[in-house]
């Protein structure tokens, strides 16, 4: 096999140490704990404290037996799909985020395909208009923008768009109109990078040689912004936008909580919040797993995108 | 006859009080760089105002922060209450100003937290190559893989909730960045002249990353670090706002817009004043870190 399919191969091959690191951090979680788990994970709930409880626990969750085979017996049951039960709930942790997870791929991409497109068509049109009416006001509000935090914008839009125009539903909810805010909320402060980034890589490339011989050639204008120049702007733009894919999933988890969107996010905070280790742990792994996939199609776009890339 | 020096080659002393000028002169020229920058130079006052502000809060602050005044609950801003009160009846002004001191200051220190590992590991990784750079690269790959408020998420877990564990999980998200930067430019500072030269007048390794590739390191750093504030702000806020930070009723920004998320519809100004001062400082950090960049390090935007 050469080129994208053995990259894609190769890349698929590096999933797995760093997936076992990962499950070998996640895991181990359980013995950095203040006190041991037990205690840890019943500190919500002081009237089950009693001995029969601490030791059908510990045996319910292993943790009897030496390290090792701890984390090799939990580590087969995560593959079998067995990820325990939920403290807070009583289900398993395997259901409850099975029907949660898309929520949140759907907020983190949606949130990402409005960055790049708004800040892709606001850079570049900021560019080829450079120090008009519009570059100056695009470019100031990707200032202020870039220094959104979500939580702030989020609150300001449920406030005003929500509360007052009622023109979005306040909490949860599904369906498009739900995601509206959120999706805003979540991608403002990257379109505003994406703009700057865009415009800076657009007036570069714009003053290359090529574009000068594009336009020689008596080329329309569109076409060399739009063939010519566009395409090779945006190599440094689709890099940043992979990049910053991570940002993106993490945000969902202050997004989510916000907005009462159920997701992943949601999960992670109340799991944390109630001491719901298996949860912790089940969604962290969804986390990760997610995050190395989204971060491996990305690399495979961008090796498509631009051919000069070595598939190393 | 001068010795041999490495920092001064022949006449040490009389090259030694050159380089003090140049060192100087370069800093003069970084500020006046900046000076021009009239974006730099906004958001240089706006940080300052700010911090002055927070500092000066036992002294400006109209109203006790902490002071339960529950007759006085919910008030629109008013000449008693300039930014109103919030549900318990304490002056949002004075929240705001106390809330600072620890917004801020949890930011810049959770920064340094992280700078001085990312800073040594990235040398070693860089200067000592091999197993070790593989090693600590392996780490930062893994530490990459979780997004990053996960990981600060997971560190405070472990850790527990509190402002100071905050610190600790932001200033370790800064790491892996921090490793890189420096890594990756320890890799070309390695390989110039003046390293080699150090080297063959006897020069140790310590002393050559300490003394030679440090400070040649010092511009990306200075400028990496007052870019991560900003965020680093915004993460620590973040975590209060979930309620794993700042814990009721220290006034904290983050602390402050999570407890004033539940009084959107009737009371806004509890959650408008938080978020436009995490705002103020962030923008102020955003375009005197973008000036400083420029100013320093040109070659690091993008």
């Amino acid at each position: 096999m050469k080129g994208l399919p053995a990259y894609i191969v190769r890349r698929l091959l590096f999933f797995i140490p760093t997936f076992f690191a990962v499950s070998v951090i996640v895991f181990s979680i359980i013995h950095f704990l203040p006190g041991d788990p037990i205690t840890w994970m019943l500190v919500d709930n002081p009237l089950f404290v009693s001995e029969e409880v601490i030791e059908a626990l510990t045996k319910y969750y292993g943790l009897d037996k030496p390290l090792y085979v701890q984390y090799f017996n939990w580590l087969f049951n995560l593959v079998k799909g067995d990820w325990g039960m939920s403290m807070r709930t009583r289900a398993p942790v395997m259901l409850e985020i099975s029907t949660r997870y898309m929520n949140t791929i759907q907020l983190a991409v949606s949130a990402m395909i409005f960055s790049v497109i708004v800040g892709i068509v606001a850079g570049v049109t900021s560019a080829v208009r450079q120090y008009s009416w519009f570059d100056r006001f695009s470019m100031f509000g990707a200032l202020l923008g870039a220094a959104m935090p979500v939580y702030w914008t989020g609150l300001l839009m449920l406030g005003i768009f929500a509360v007052q125009f009622r023109w979005f539903p306040v909490s949860g909810g599904t369906g498009l109109r739900a995601l509206v805010l959120p999706t805003i909320a979540l991608g403002m402060a990257r379109t505003a990078t994406m703009a700057r980034l865009t415009r800076s890589s657009m007036l570069e490339v714009m003053r290359e040689d090529y574009i000068k011989t594009a336009r020689s050639k008596g080329l329309k204008e569109r076409l060399v912004i739009y063939k010519h120049a566009l395409k090779n702007a945006l190599i440094p733009v689709v890099t940043v936008a992979g990049m910053s894919f991570g940002g993106m999933l993490g945000g969902t988890v202050i997004t989510e909580t916000i907005f009462t969107r159920s997701g992943l996010g949601r999960i992670a905070v109340e799991s944390i919040w109630t001491h719901d280790l298996p949860m912790i742990q089940g969604v962290t792994i969804v986390y990760v797993i997610i995050f190395i996939s989204l971060n491996l199609i990305i690399d495979v776009v961008y090796a498509y995108i631009d051919p000069r890339i070595r598939y190393g | 006859m001068g010795e041999v020096t490495e920092e001064g080659g022949l006449f040490a002393e009389e090259e030694g009080l050159q380089m003090y000028q140049t060192q100087w002169d370069r800093f003069k020229l970084v500020v006046r760089r900046l000076w021009k920058n009239k974006a730099a130079v906004l958001g240089f006052f706006v940080v300052v105002f700010l911090v002055m502000f927070c500092v000066l809060a036992p002294y400006i602050a109209p109203y006790s922060p902490l002071k339960l005044n529950i007759p006085e609950r919910l008030q629109p801003p008013s000449m008693s209450h300039l930014l109103g009160t919030d549900q318990f009846g304490r002056d949002i002004l004075s929240r705001l100003l106390y809330g600072g001191r620890l917004s801020l200051g949890v930011g810049i220190i959770s920064v340094v937290l992280g700078l001085i590992p990312g800073v040594l590991l990235g040398l070693s990784s860089g200067f000592l190559r091999g197993n070790v750079d593989a090693a600590i690269m392996r780490g930062v790959d893994i530490m990459m893989a979780l997004p990053s408020i996960l990981l600060a998420l997971l560190i405070v877990t472990v850790l527990g909730p509190g402002l100071i564990n905050t610190m600790i999980a932001v200033g370790i998200g800064g790491i892996p960045s921090m490793i890189r930067l420096v890594r990756g430019k320890v890799l070309s500072i390695r390989e110039t002249e003046y390293i080699e030269a150090a080297r063959s007048i006897g020069a140790n390794d310590w002393r050559i990353m300490i003394r030679h590739i440090l400070p040649n390191c010092a511009a990306p750093i200075i400028v990496v670090a007052t870019l991560r504030l900003p965020s680093a702000i915004i993460m620590a806020a973040s975590l209060s706002f979930i309620g794993l930070g700042a814990q009721a009723p220290t006034p904290e920004w983050g602390a402050m817009l999570a407890s004033g998320r539940h009084f959107l519809t009737t009371s806004w100004w509890i959650c408008t004043f938080p978020g436009l001062a995490i705002f103020l400082a962030v923008l102020g950090l955003n375009m005197f870190g973008d000036g400083l960049r420029d100013a320093l390090d040109p070659k690091l935007k993008s």
